[in-house]
């Protein structure tokens, strides 16, 4: 088994070469040099423009350019154009609160969606499942930021029951979990409120599915409890299907991070990644989308394993 | 199942790409996108009627965009230009008129010949860290500023380049600039190759930094040193954390030498953009946000008719205009240039873009200078008089009602970082016949590729004015035919640019100024269109004193109080 993994985590290095060569070279394609932003080089003559450039490294040829990014990315001494702090260190910074918002989202989605899912497969067609299946369409169309803005203006701008910004209070600094609670609560809401969505429709499916499976059948008939025959036939058999959608959907968390973080003020990845992104940060966005990638391979990887969990004839031995 | 993720994207870039780009024409010196406006003069009444005068204790959450860096010696870019003051002084430091006042200067005198400086330094000033300030501060630090591996500083080191030894000190030829001497611990004397009238408000104003800190640091590596996030200055406030993307806070600083600062603590927060800050002010977690973060001009009714709320419109630091590249024969007529500009309705565009919100400045020189000319000729909406001048530079309408003259369509195209006036312009141009075809970019794919290679035709961007300490600071980059981008070339505004510095008579200054202001406006090589008010919006309970541009606003942080 263990030989089984280490070849997939070989197969992902020449993923993350061929993603990290992709990135560099639209880089390189943008336009705009990233040394322009720095200064207003208006009033620098082309030498110290020149100069300027040196100072970035990007006088150098492309391929020592990309040697020395990569090399620097592992060992923490690649640093940000604008801040000059070293690129690992500004993602170890963010990481945390992204990490938070995002897993609590997922597991709370992860929660929500099984348990609507699975409850509306009971009757297919019924009211509940219509209803769900209207929910579903509408969670999924609502755009974030509307659904941002609207929470905050009712709870934190209406109500005044939860704060409108940030990790922490504002002007504290520091890790203080229990004052931070009520700052996750609504960007942690509206990171599960969609994926809850995707993953209840797929679960009243995979619950659906296996619920006229004629094993589940056959359990009934047997004389089983019903309790028993749920969780034992029906949601064991359809945690396939389920494990597969919050494996593929955990991915988007850092896509959804941004837009949730610009607006929840809160100091994560998606922030440092947007920011980097069009201010030429070239050293930042390497690095981000490196992370990401390594995230999605590893959400990858984590779902096989939960596979094997799943269903015992896809375990290898 | 991924609808949401790539739709979600889209909208966060957008809500990003203008906040970015903001934060990034700050490079510029101070572009200014969000179209917000108010005539200076139609502020509200002020919040201190009731007041019972200063006093101390308190603190203020501000919105301001946040700099990359707070070390003032490697970013000569507007996020670092204003945040900076919290920390540290200069030698002088501007007075509403942008006049140098003394301060860690108490005082100087100035040879006959305009060119040596002595500065008497006070003796009451020590670093946040304790340690006293110094004449070896000062030389430190303009060296540091000068300095040959110093390349991202390279522009402030330009203030300094007139200094007696500067030139070779910067190409490595010398250990130390030798115009700057050390007369003993509290007298700092310089001299200069040449008289320099901004040297007392642009040189002299440069913050200063301690020598102790920094006198080890590798220069190359002054960004990525601690002190760069952690400022040891001389300045109002101490920083107290600075968390990325979050909030920089800092605490009033007990010695500070022109007096404790009335409020204990300041809160910085970063906010994505300024719609967001104003639901942050509304809902009262900000307490006051204003510069290069103004009130988006939509919610400007609704910041007036908040009973809670002072809504402040102060004149902006942004030109709105459209550049003329004379690599395009079409326009080096100036009776081209001039009829472009009588085809312009200012007006039309101040209402319906700005709300009315905007004055009309037609000329480089920010109004709050003492420098700046108020009644410029302005060719301004007379479709006539621009017929006119078509027709006499020859250009007559073809069949698709286009200006032609000699088998060219006056057609042309306009590269814009600009939303709002640049499809508003288009419109109005139509109607006589002019093409102008709107391109618009982001500012990273249009500042170096396009505007700075000197690639554009016609280029709807900002003059930022007003945010640097003298008059004289945007000319010489935009104006002067050594270093713009349109290959504009007049040898009168060539020569006016150079005089203007070169004596330190104030009368004689203005004069020149005058002069080059009523020049451009006959030569139309810009077309200033408007100064979109910046709009501070202020809780009541913060009294912040008025000033006359957000920049000397945020100068006065020590001034500000809690009244409640």
């Amino acid at each position: 088994m263990s030989r089984y993994w280490l070849g997939r985590v070989a197969q992902s290095i020449p993923m993350l070469v061929a993603v990290s060569l992709a990135v560099f070279v639209v880089l390189q394609l943008a336009p705009g040099d990233p040394s322009t932003l720095l200064a207003d080089p208006a009033y620098l003559d082309d030498r110290q423009r020149a100069e300027l450039r040196a100072s970035l490294g990007l006088d150098e040829p492309l391929p020592v350019q990309y040697v020395r990014t990569m090399g620097g990315i592992l060992d923490g001494s690649l640093r940000s154009f604008r801040t000059k702090e070293p690129t690992i260190a500004m993602l170890g910074d963010a990481l945390p609160v992204t990490a938070t918002v995002g897993l609590l989202g997922l597991g709370v989605a992860t929660l929500a969606g099984v348990a609507l899912g699975a409850y509306a497969a009971r009757q297919p067609g019924g009211r509940i499942d219509r209803a769900l299946s209207i929910a579903v369409v509408s969670a999924i169309s609502i755009p974030t930021f509307v659904l941002s803005l609207l929470l905050l203006r009712v709870f934190a701008e209406g109500l005044r029951v939860l704060p409108a910004t940030g990790i922490r209070p504002i002007g504290s600094s520091g890790i203080d979990p229990i004052a931070s609670i009520p700052h996750l609560v609504l960007p942690v809401l509206v990171t599960a409120f969609p994926l809850a969505a995707i993953i209840a429709r797929y679960s009243r499916d995979a619950v659906r599915e296996a619920l006229v499976a004629e094993h589940v059948r056959t359990a009934e008939g047997k004389g089983l409890r019903p309790g028993t025959v749920q969780r034992r036939h029906v949601l064991r058999n359809a945690l396939v299907p389920i494990v597969s959608v919050v494996g593929t959907v955990a991915p988007l968390l850092l896509g959804g991070s941004v837009i949730v973080e610009s607006i929840f003020g809160l100091p994560g990845v998606g922030r440092i990644a947007v920011a980097a992104a069009l201010q030429r940060d070239f050293p930042v966005v390497m690095t981000t989308t490196l992370f990401a990638a390594v995230l999605v391979i590893f959400a990858n990887l984590v779902t096989d394993i939960a596979y094997g969990y799943a269903d015992p004839r896809i375990r290898l031995r | 199942m991924n609808k949401e993720a790539p739709m979600s994207s889209d909208r966060a870039t957008s809500r990003h790409t203008r906040r970015q780009l903001l934060r990034a024409s700050a490079a510029l010196g101070g572009l200014w996108l969000a179209g917000c406006a108010t005539g200076p003069s139609g502020g509200e009444a002020p919040s201190a009627a009731k007041t019972k005068g200063p006093r101390r204790g308190g603190q203020a959450v501000i919105y301001v965009n946040h700099p990359d860096t707070l070390n003032p010696a490697i970013s000569p870019v507007s996020t670092t230009i204003y945040n900076t003051p919290f920390f540290f002084n200069g030698l002088t430091r501007p007075a509403d008129d942008y006049l140098p006042l003394p301060d860690l200067a108490e005082s100087w005198t100035v040879s006959p010949d305009g060119k040596t400086y002595r500065f008497a330094l006070r003796r009451d000033v020590r670093f946040h860290d304790g340690a006293p300030f110094t004449a070896d501060d000062v030389k430190f630090t303009w060296e540091l500023y000068s300095h040959p591996d110093n390349a991202p500083g390279r522009q402030i080191g330009g203030f300094f380049s007139r200094i007696a030894g500067a030139r070779d000190f910067t190409a490595g030829k010398a250990s130390e600039i030798g115009g700057i001497k050390i007369v003993d611990p509290y007298t700092v004397e310089v001299t200069l190759t040449e008289v320099y009238a901004p040297f007392l408000t642009v040189s002299a104003g440069q913050m200063i930094m301690p020598k102790h800190v920094w006198k080890d640091a590798a220069v190359k590596q002054l960004g990525a040193h601690p002190a760069s996030r952690k400022p040891v200055g001389t300045g109002p406030f101490v920083i107290e954390s600075w968390t990325a993307n979050e909030s920089v806070v800092m605490r009033a600083y007990d010695g500070y030498h022109g007096g404790r600062p009335y409020l204990d603590r300041i809160v910085s927060l970063a906010v994505a953009d300024q719609g967001r800050g104003f639901d942050l002010l509304k809902a009262g977690d900000v307490d006051a946000m204003g510069l290069y973060a103004s009130v988006p001009i939509d919610n400007y009714e609704e910041l007036r008719s908040d009973p809670r709320l002072e809504a402040r419109p102060l004149p902006g630091l942004a030109n709105q205009y459209v550049e003329f590249n004379f690599r395009l024969p079409v326009f080096q007529d100036v009776r081209v240039r001039k009829a472009l500009s009588y085809a312009t309705d200012r007006r039309a565009l101040r209402e319906s873009l700005w709300r009315g919100r905007a004055t009309h400045i037609n000329g480089p020189i920010h109004p709050a200078f003492w420098a700046a000319k108020a009644d410029t000729t302005t060719f301004d909406g007379d479709a006539a008089k621009a017929a006119d001048l078509f027709a006499q530079a020859g250009w007559k309408r073809g069949a698709d009602g286009i200006l032609e003259k000699d088998g060219q369509t006056l057609r042309f195209k306009m590269q814009s970082i600009q939303t709002g006036y640049d499809v508003a312009l288009q419109d109005q141009w139509k109607k006589i016949g002019v093409d102008a075809q709107v391109e618009r970019m982001d500012f990273g794919s249009f500042w170096a590729p396009l505007y700075l290679a000197g690639k554009t035709d016609a280029a709807a961007l900002n003059l930022p004015f007003g945010l640097y300490l003298d008059p004289d600071y945007p000319l010489t980059g935009y104006f002067h035919s050594s270093l713009n981008r349109n290959k504009y070339k007049n040898e009168k505004v060539d020569a006016l640019i150079g005089q203007a510095t070169a004596t330190l008579d104030r009368e004689e200054r203005r004069q020149r100024y005058f002069d080059l202001q009523e020049t451009l406006a006959q030569d139309v090589p810009h077309l200033w269109l408007g100064v979109p008010d910046e709009i501070w919006g202020v809780r009541k309970g913060l009294v912040i004193p008025k000033k006359p541009v957000g920049y000397l606003t945020i100068r006065s942080a020590r001034e500000w109080y809690r009244d409640e």
